[in-house]
């Protein structure tokens, strides 16, 4: 009887303060609409950018160093890796120096070693950012298009051989971010197109999911996860003037330097999850609520291909 | 319909003007015909909770299931005989998918069992030949074999990891290569497919398993549109399941805070609603009904206020390991 009690009053003392953090969270959030919260200073900090060869990698891996960190490159082609490396040292702040490693990150073993070397090398990475997995116009064009079980490793598994790697030394130091991009720019109409959704959505729920572990039941952890949604189709100015394209995505095309000038932003402000462009997260979340037929409807006036839910 | 929007350098001034006009007048068209379109599509809804729906029937369907030796697949394999279909049984495991087929022969179904690792590409196109030989084209394809490893990412190995894709998704794609061309070319056939409430949310002690469900989401909601689009019209349908924990033994710690609002879901409930999903031509259906919904819902909160919630419902998996 009194141990029935006591569940009592411990379950109402939960709702109490469930229904209290709700709204300071809602209060909170309200605030952050208005007065972002700060950016962090990632100076001395250890970025991995893998896939900085070209694109977006190469635009996170000088924008990083500019911004004062220690940057690693891995790419599978070494001569535009090594570029990358070379251009963000010298555009770095201060005294910052940029490695460059080959690596292709679809080999675990590969990726452990280079890993290992890196650790050697410059220290314990503390942030890791992979921009392999984004629909890009060399994924378009490619002949013959890319088997699933090779779209999968380079989208998905990739990002698990990363994490192994380096995720116990941050969750040691109970100090560092993982970056995760998505996109399903340009899906609608390529010949891979289930392939290449099925490892996006992944993506989405190994970012979710990993969040869930690294918070703890506390409201954010010590190592912090962003998950970024980028709409627009990444083109840089090279690649559209050489390969004819047709962009059928709704949301255009971003610049890399753009596209990531705005990922470095959300990190430094510790989101977790972030569109581009931003407000395209709370319109997704809001026609979710509508019943299939209606996103049907709206799918086809706005030919925007798969989204996420 | 798509909004046209033609160059203006190689037009005269009275020609862009009335293309101006004609492009916008497209466009309120099309916003209108969208404002209706959804109201219908809301009220349809509305009307098909309270009331259900016609439920086609499945007799002299050729079905085939994947994961038959025990748990949901067993369930939906003695439910589907029940109902008159022909079932197909596929299983790794040869004594228990055994067992199931001599269950449904006692019942007086059309039962044939393969032993079949769907993980494997060759063995399922091999497989799915003798099948095409030995029954016939198959007509629902049910994609439930699945594994369900609980412990924290780091503790999966790599080994463990790639199986829970090979299993969870590739092996999706193999059955979709075996047999959706013979549905399409036939015009007719079914695809269902086991996601989880873990394709849904993320959760503790689930990242490579809640990463697996996620993709098998994605690529049912890819195909959908991909044959949406075919200029073919073609008559396949796809289904989504999204199952909260089911009692089948398949993660070995679940636990919930408050039974009386979210409890594990029977085996034989979770084949029934799957079932009844598959045969009213739902795309995405969770056990119980109202949980996918209520994830919609629940986004709209900021993320904080989300996990709050989500730490006093206090339902989730222990890791197995510990």
């Amino acid at each position: 009887m009194l141990l029935r009690v006591y569940s009592l009053l411990v379950l109402i003392y939960d709702v109490l303060s469930l229904i209290f953090l709700i709204i300071k969270a809602s209060l909170e959030a309200f605030y952050h609409v208005f007065f972002p919260p700060h950016q962090k200073s990632v100076g001395g900090e250890i970025v991995l950018v893998a896939g900085a060869g070209c694109g977006i990698g190469r635009e996170l891996a000088i924008q990083f160093s500019i911004l004062g960190a220690t940057v690693i490159c891995w790419d599978i082609q070494a001569g535009s890796n090594e570029e990358t490396a070379i251009k963000a040292e010298s555009l770095g702040y201060g005294a910052v120096k940029a490695y460059a490693y080959t690596c292709d990150i679809t080999k675990r073993d590969q990726v452990h070693k280079t890993a290992q070397r890196v650790k050697k090398d410059v220290g314990n990475v503390t942030v890791i950012i992979n921009c392999c997995n984004l629909p890009s116009p060399r994924v378009r064009t490619r002949h013959p298009a890319p088997d699933v079980c090779k779209t999968l490793d380079v989208g998905v598994m990739s990002h698990f051989w990363i994490l192994q790697a380096f995720l116990p030394s941050m969750q040691q130091k109970k100090h560092g971010h993982i970056v995760m991009l998505t996109s399903v720019a340009g899906l609608a109409g390529i010949s891979n197109l289930v392939p290449l959704s099925a490892t996006q959505f992944a993506v989405q729920g190994l970012a979710e999911s990993l969040n869930e572990e690294l918070r703890n039941y506390r409201s954010s952890g010590d190592v912090k996860l962003t998950l970024v949604h980028i709409y627009p189709f990444i083109v840089d100015n090279e690649m559209s003037t050489n390969v004819q394209l047709r962009i059928p995505s709704y949301f255009g095309t971003i610049e890399p330097v753009a596209a990531a000038r705005k990922i470095i932003d959300a990190m430094r402000r510790d989101y977790v999850e972030v569109s581009i462009p931003g407000y395209l997260l709370y319109v997704g979340k809001v026609v979710s609520l509508l019943p299939r037929k209606a996103i049907i409807a709206m799918r086809e006036l706005l030919d925007t291909g798969v989204d996420f839910g | 319909m798509y909004i046209v929007v033609c160059c203006r350098n190689n037009l005269d001034s009275g020609g862009s003007m009335f293309l101006k006009v004609y492009s916008i007048t497209i466009l309120l068209l099309d916003l209108l015909s969208l404002i209706v379109k959804v109201i219908f599509a809301i009220l349809e809804s509305i009307f098909q909770t309270f009331t259900g729906g016609a439920e086609k029937s499945v007799v002299n369907e050729i079905v085939l299931v994947t994961g038959t030796g025990h748990g949901i697949g067993k369930e939906l394999a003695h439910q589907y005989a029940s109902l008159g279909a022909i079932v197909v049984c596929w299983d790794i495991n040869q004594e228990q998918n055994d067992e199931t087929v001599q269950e449904l022969r006692k019942i007086g179904c059309k039962a044939y069992g393969y032993k079949c690792d769907v993980a494997d590409r060759d063995s399922v196109l091999a497989l799915a030949l003798k099948v095409k030989e030995e029954v016939g084209d198959v007509t629902i394809l049910v994609n439930n074999a699945g594994i369900m490893p609980c412990h924290p990412l780091l503790q999966h190995n790599h080994q463990e990891i790639r199986k829970i894709f090979d299993i969870n998704v590739l092996a999706h794609f193999w059955m979709l290569e075996a047999f959706l061309p013979s549905m399409i070319q036939n015009n007719r056939g079914h695809v269902v497919a086991l996601s989880s409430m873990a394709g849904v949310m993320g959760l503790r002690n689930l990242v490579p398993y809640c990463a697996s469900k996620y993709a098998v989401r994605g690529l049912m909601d890819a195909l959908n549109e991909e044959l949406r689009e075919d200029a073919r019209q073609i008559e396949v349908k796809f289904t989504s399941i999204f199952p909260f924990i089911v009692d089948t033994g398949l993660c070995k710690k679940p636990y919930t805070r408050f039974p009386f609002l979210l409890n594990f879901v029977p085996a034989k409930k979770a084949a029934k609603a799957i079932i009844t999903a598959q045969r009213r031509n739902y795309s995405e259906v969770s056990i119980p009904g109202i949980l996918l919904h209520l994830n919609s819902v629940l986004r709209l909160l900021p993320l904080k206020a989300a996990q709050h919630l989500k730490d006093f419902i206090d339902s989730g998996v222990d890791s197995d390991t510990t």
